[in-house]
């Protein structure tokens, strides 16, 4: 063995090592950034289903991305605007109610608990300043989350201005051999995050109405802001209804206990009506994601990346779908047979 | 590689373990190498003029840096006694006016009756919670005051060090260059010159663009009559090197002096600042930098956030030169050296062997 060959083993494997050191480090920053990077995965979903619209509006019209990229954003900010007029002085006045009554739903369980525990031959030492902290301390968390989603919409709108450009850096961040296959997966993680989307927009749109009916039918107070609620905590599934479902209780146990009864009732109807025939027949079937993959994703992404995690679950996961289906599986698994020895 | 590897991989090892030392020594003094790379920045600044004059008027290199120095002490000097009172002046207003500006805030929102609400939360929030908050903000307040000091001193320190590399580049460059494997170095020279005139054209182009920004601020604020409008225009304008976040940042402080004489002359502010601003951002900036620096907006937006994320305050100051010399090492070195030629053919003669 020579001096030569072994320098050259040496180098060969110090190289190699080097690579190894290099993605240690890069993973080591990403998961530093973690926070930084969920708010730009949510950028890029909404810039998503903004170039969608803008797609849209410059097809049908036939003009020109920038015209149509005004035009869609024009749109959004006046319909948000009007719904916004149209609903949020009666949505506030309903929310204030609902909050002054709270309490006294509170009060009210608290002496039917108390009640019961004194039948019991026990004192329950319900205590319920210890739930004003933690929304103290979310009051305080508003303005960060102000901060955070005009920083998420800056990069949408700047997302949806020249996505030709940033699609070109991300491919040509891939391996030359790979580049053709890459953007194919990248178009196809678009496609499924547009029809997701559009699914869960209908979905949504169907359970408010839902709720709304239900509601006023059952004749509890504060139809419109439940409805809207229950409608917009759809878009998070098992958690988000489950929320949306505490604040309607809370205002028909005030009137009668069966109320609240039948309060739940309807609510678990309308889950049901969702999950096996609302969803099924709008979203595409490779977008079905198993339950019980549902509520894993959501907790784990609520782990690594804390609430806006816990939104952006289900987005998340569908992308991950493709991508493991489509690199993971079909590209690396499929492939590899047993290796023959002579 | 062909002959089977009976000992283990000593000396690469070893070589990684000493990689993997430097790294974290580099990471634990990650404010000298910010200070070094500030000092690059500034050695780059100075280098532009420089090599004009070495150009033009065939000086060697420390008459010309002296030349560059004693004209920018002398600008500096200029300025100073020209617009100094006036600035202190003004200063010992701004001093003043503060107290006074805290008060208006406070009746403005007590006038709009919705927000009385609030301002009983903010009070009770102060009261319970964020006092909690507030204090680590307040230490950091304090902090940073007696890191003035400090900063001052590794700002001199940069601007030696800036000088001292000035004086004499191509030895820096040499000592870079044969720190490198052999079959590399002409490569890392090409590099090093691709960063140099990136950085170079960064500078310069966002040079021109903040003096245009002060100017225009300047005359702007003169003409709707806001006090302070020097002070605000120079804030402005040094603050334009920090894309996105130092222009909105600087607007506070017109702004503000405004609302002390009426409300609707801050909104005139704000909407000139505005108008300046996006100028500045889509159009002056983009037409100086067309032909040396290709930033997309949202990765510099994005290399701000995580700089600062990662390295404080001057992580942020720092970010865009910084990812501009990155971006092109990453296009080089990433993408065209390791990316562009990743193709399978070397792996498939390999593949062909275990199937058969």
């Amino acid at each position: 063995m020579n001096l030569d060959s072994t320098r050259a083993e040496a180098r060969m494997g110090f190289a190699q090592w080097c690579s190894l050191l290099a993605l240690l480090a890069a993973a080591t920053i990403c998961w530093q950034l973690r926070e930084l990077l969920i708010q730009l995965f949510a950028a890029v979903v909404l810039c998503v289903a903004l170039s969608g619209l803008v797609s849209g509006i410059e097809q049908s019209l036939k003009i020109k991305r920038w015209q149509a990229l005004f035009m869609a954003l024009g749109l959004i900010i006046l319909s948000v605007s009007l719904l916004v007029s149209q609903l949020v002085p009666p949505f506030i006045e309903q929310f204030r109610e609902l909050l002054d009554q709270l309490p006294k739903a509170a009060t009210y369980l608290t002496g039917l608990s108390d009640n019961y525990f004194i039948k019991m031959g026990q004192k329950s030492d319900f205590n319920l300043g210890g739930g004003v902290k933690p929304i103290l301390g979310f009051v305080g968390n508003i303005g960060a989350a102000a901060l955070q989603s005009l920083f998420v919409l800056a990069v949408t709108v700047m997302l949806a201005a020249q996505p030709k450009s940033y699609y070109q850096v991300a491919v040509s961040l891939a391996p030359s051999f790979y580049r053709k296959k890459f953007a194919l997966v990248l178009d196809q993680c678009g496609l499924a995050l547009k029809s997701w989307m559009f699914g869960v927009l209908l979905s949504s749109i169907c359970v408010g109405l839902l709720a709304f009916i239900g509601l006023s039918l059952l004749g509890v107070k504060l139809t419109i802001a439940n409805g809207i609620l229950a409608g917009l905590l759809n878009v998070i599934p098992n958690v988000g209804p489950t929320i949306g479902t505490i604040f309607p209780m809370a205002v028909a146990v005030l009137e009668s206990p069966w109320k609240a009864a039948a309060v739940l009732a309807l609510y678990i109807i309308i889950q049901n009506l969702e999950s096996y025939v609302i969803t099924p027949s709008v979203m595409h079937h490779q977008l079905r994601l198993l339950p019980g993959l549902t509520l894993a994703a959501q907790v784990g992404f609520t782990l690594i990346f804390g609430p806006l995690g816990l939104i952006l679950a289900l987005p998340m996961a569908v992308c991950f779908q493709v991508l493991i289906r489509d690199l993971l599986i079909n590209d690396l698994l499929d492939g590899w047979k047993k290796p023959l020895r002579a | 590689m062909n002959r089977p590897s009976q000992a283990f991989n000593w000396p690469a090892l070893l070589g990684s373990i000493a990689l993997l030392g430097l790294g974290v020594l580099a990471w634990e003094l990650r404010w000298v190498l910010l200070v070094l790379f500030g000092a690059i920045v500034m050695a780059v600044a100075l280098d532009v003029p420089v090599q004009i004059l070495i150009r033009r008027l065939r000086l060697k290199r420390p008459q010309a840096l002296l030349v560059v120095l004693v004209l920018l002490c002398f600008l500096g000097w200029e300025l100073g006694t020209l617009l100094l009172p006036d600035l202190l002046e003004q200063i010992k207003t701004l001093n003043q006016l503060l107290p006074i500006l805290i008060q208006k805030l406070f009746l403005l929102t007590g006038e709009i009756k919705g927000l009385q609400d609030l301002q009983i939360a903010f009070k009770s929030l102060n009261s319970i919670s964020n006092l909690q908050k507030l204090q680590p903000f307040g230490s950091q307040l304090l902090g940073f005051a007696g890191g003035a000091v400090n900063s001052s001193l590794q700002i001199i320190l940069m601007s030696l060090l800036a000088i001292l590399l000035c004086l004499d580049p191509p030895s820096h460059t040499r000592l870079i260059i044969s720190s490198s494997p052999r079959f590399y170095r002409q490569h890392v020279k090409r590099l090093l010159g691709d960063c140099r005139a990136a950085l170079g054209g960064w500078l310069a182009g966002m040079t021109i663009s903040a003096s245009l920004v002060f100017l225009v601020t300047w005359a702007g604020l003169a003409w709707l009559k806001v006090p302070l409008a020097l002070l605000s225009g120079i804030i402005c304008g040094a603050l334009t090197f920090v894309p996105t976040i130092g222009p909105t940042v600087a607007t506070l402080v017109p702004a503000a002096v405004a609302l002390l004489i009426s409300p609707l002359l801050s909104l005139q502010v704000i909407i000139m600042r505005l108008i300046i601003q996006n100028a500045e951002a889509f159009l002056i900036t983009p037409i100086l930098l067309k032909h040396t620096v290709n930033l997309l907006p949202t990765v510099a937006l994005m290399a701000q956030l995580s700089l600062g994320a990662l390295l404080g305050l001057p992580g942020v100051l720092l970010a865009l030169p910084t990812i501009v010399v990155l971006q092109v090492l990453l296009e080089e070195i990433f993408v065209k050296e390791i990316m562009d030629r990743w193709t399978l053919k070397a792996y498939l003669p390999a593949r062909n062997k275990v199937e058969q």
